[in-house]
C-alpha cells in the first residue's frame, strides 16, 4: 500500500467510525446512552494524532467501555 | 491502603408480625395456577446490602459474597442467613470493578479493570493484582479455575475460557456458548454478552442475556435447555433471564426478569423449578428479587430489590 494511500485511509477513518455507527442495527432501546457514549468516544478515537494505532487502541478502549455500560443496565443485579 | 472497616448489616432478623402478614397475603395473591407448587415468605427482613447495584456473585462453599457499585463486599451464610458487609479498599481512582468469583480455594477475585484481575480478602481489601494480556469482560469460577470472557468477542468460537488464578493469560476454550454475529462490531459487543448461575457439581449454567436458552457445561460436555415457556407476557423480552441455579444434573431454578423496571432498573419478577427443560411450577414473585442466594432441591432464597432475602419452598 503507498504511503498516499494510507494518508488516504488514515484522512477517512473518522468517516469510516461515525459511518460505523450510523449503519449499525444497534438497539438504542436496550441501554440508549450506552450507545451515544460510544460514538462520542469513537469521535474522540477518530481525532487522536497518534497514528492509526493509536486511533485503533483507543478505538477498543471505547468498546470496553461500551460493553461495561451494556452489561451494567443488562446484566448488573 | 488499609483493610476496609467492618459494617456489619446486623444478624439474621425476623420479620415484624404485620410484614410477614401482608407479604403472606401478597404472596397467595400473586401465585398463578401453575405455581401453587411454590410458595414464598421473607426469611431476613433487616437488609443485607444496599440498593447499589450487583456486579459480582461469588459462591464459595457455605458463604455468597456480593460486591455492589458502591465497592461494598457483602457476605452472607446461606444457612443462618447470617450477613456482614465491608468497604472494599485499595481499587484505584480510575477503575469500574466487575465481576466476583470464588475458585476452589475460597479466594475471591474480580477484575478491578478489563485487564486486571486481582484477589479481594475477606475484608475486602484489594490484593494480589495481575495483569491480562487480553481484556476481559466477565469473570465467573468452576472449582479451582476462574471463567473468563476475553474481548472481542469471535464469532463462532467460545465466548468464554478457563484459567488458574496464578496464570490467567493461559487460557483454555469453554466449551459452550459461541460468539454470535452481528451486523456490526458494535452489535458484536451487544449481542455476546454473557452471564453465568450457580453451579452444580462441575457444570455450570450460563447464557447469552437476550437468550431463552442456558447452555450447561462441564468445559468437556455440554447440553443445551431451551426455556421458550420463560418468554411470557409479563418478562423483559430483551433479556428474559435474570439467574439460574442447578440443583441436580437436569433442575434448576430460574428467575425470569419482570417485564417492569423496578427503580430504573431490571429485576427479577417470576421463578420457575425447571427439570428436564419443562416447567414444573412457577410463581410470580411477591417482591422483585434481584438474584439467587442459595438454592436446592425444596428451597431457593433470594434477594429482593430492597435488600430482603425470601425464600421460595418446593411443595
Amino acid at each position: 500500500m503507498s504511503a498516499s494511500m494510507v494518508q488516504r485511509v488514515v484522512r477517512l477513518l473518522p468517516v469510516m467510525l461515525v459511518a460505523l455507527i450510523v449503519c449499525s442495527d444497534a438497539k438504542p432501546a436496550l441501554a440508549a446512552t450506552c450507545f451515544s457514549d460510544l460514538r462520542d468516544c469513537y469521535g474522540r478515537a477518530a481525532g487522536r494524532d497518534g497514528g492509526i494505532w493509536d486511533m485503533w487502541a483507543y478505538g477498543l478502549d471505547c468498546e470496553l467501555t461500551f460493553t461495561d455500560c451494556t452489561r451494567r443496565a443488562i446484566v448488573g443485579r | 491502603m488499609s483493610g476496609g472497616a467492618g459494617r456489619a448489616c446486623g444478624s439474621s432478623g425476623s420479620p415484624s408480625r404485620a410484614a410477614a402478614w401482608s407479604l403472606a397475603l401478597i404472596a397467595l395473591l400473586g401465585q398463578s395456577a401453575r405455581g401453587a407448587a411454590l410458595s414464598s415468605h421473607i426469611v431476613r427482613s433487616t437488609p443485607v446490602t444496599s440498593g447499589s447495584l450487583i456486579i459480582g456473585r461469588a459462591v464459595c462453599p457455605g458463604r455468597v459474597w456480593l460486591l455492589n457499585e458502591h465497592l461494598d463486599l457483602t457476605e452472607i451464610t446461606p444457612a443462618t442467613l447470617a450477613a456482614s458487609t465491608h468497604a472494599v479498599t485499595g481499587f484505584h481512582r480510575d477503575e469500574r470493578p466487575w465481576g466476583l468469583a470464588c475458585s476452589a480455594d475460597q479466594t475471591i477475585w474480580t477484575l478491578p479493570a478489563a485487564r486486571t484481575l486481582a484477589r479481594l480478602t475477606s475484608s475486602g481489601k484489594v490484593v494480589d493484582r495481575r495483569p491480562l494480556g487480553v481484556p476481559i469482560t466477565a469473570l465467573f469460577a468452576i472449582g479451582d479455575r476462574l471463567l473468563l470472557a476475553p474481548a472481542p468477542p469471535v464469532v463462532g468460537f467460545p465466548l468464554l475460557a478457563t484459567s488458574l488464578p496464578a496464570r490467567p493469560d493461559e487460557r483454555r476454550a469453554w466449551p459452550g456458548l459461541l460468539g454470535r454475529a452481528a451486523a456490526s462490531r458494535v452489535d458484536l459487543f451487544a449481542r455476546n454478552l454473557v452471564n453465568c448461575g450457580m453451579a452444580f457439581d462441575r457444570e455450570l449454567p450460563c447464557w447469552l442475556t437476550d437468550a431463552t436458552e442456558i447452555v450447561v457445561s462441564d468445559g468437556v460436555q455440554v447440553r443445551r435447555i431451551s426455556m421458550p415457556f420463560v418468554n411470557q407476557a409479563d418478562i423483559d423480552r430483551e433479556a428474559p433471564i435474570r439467574d439460574v441455579a442447578l440443583i441436580e444434573r437436569s433442575r434448576a431454578w430460574v428467575l425470569a426478569t419482570s417485564a417492569r423496571m423496578v427503580n430504573g432498573r431490571r429485576a427479577g419478577g417470576r421463578l420457575f423449578l425447571v427439570a428436564d427443560g419443562h416447567p414444573l411450577a412457577d410463581l410470580l414473585l411477591p417482591l422483585n428479587s434481584r438474584l439467587i442466594v442459595a438454592a436446592d432441591a425444596a428451597r431457593c432464597v433470594l434477594l429482593t430489590v430492597d435488600g430482603h432475602l425470601i425464600e421460595v419452598n418446593a411443595r
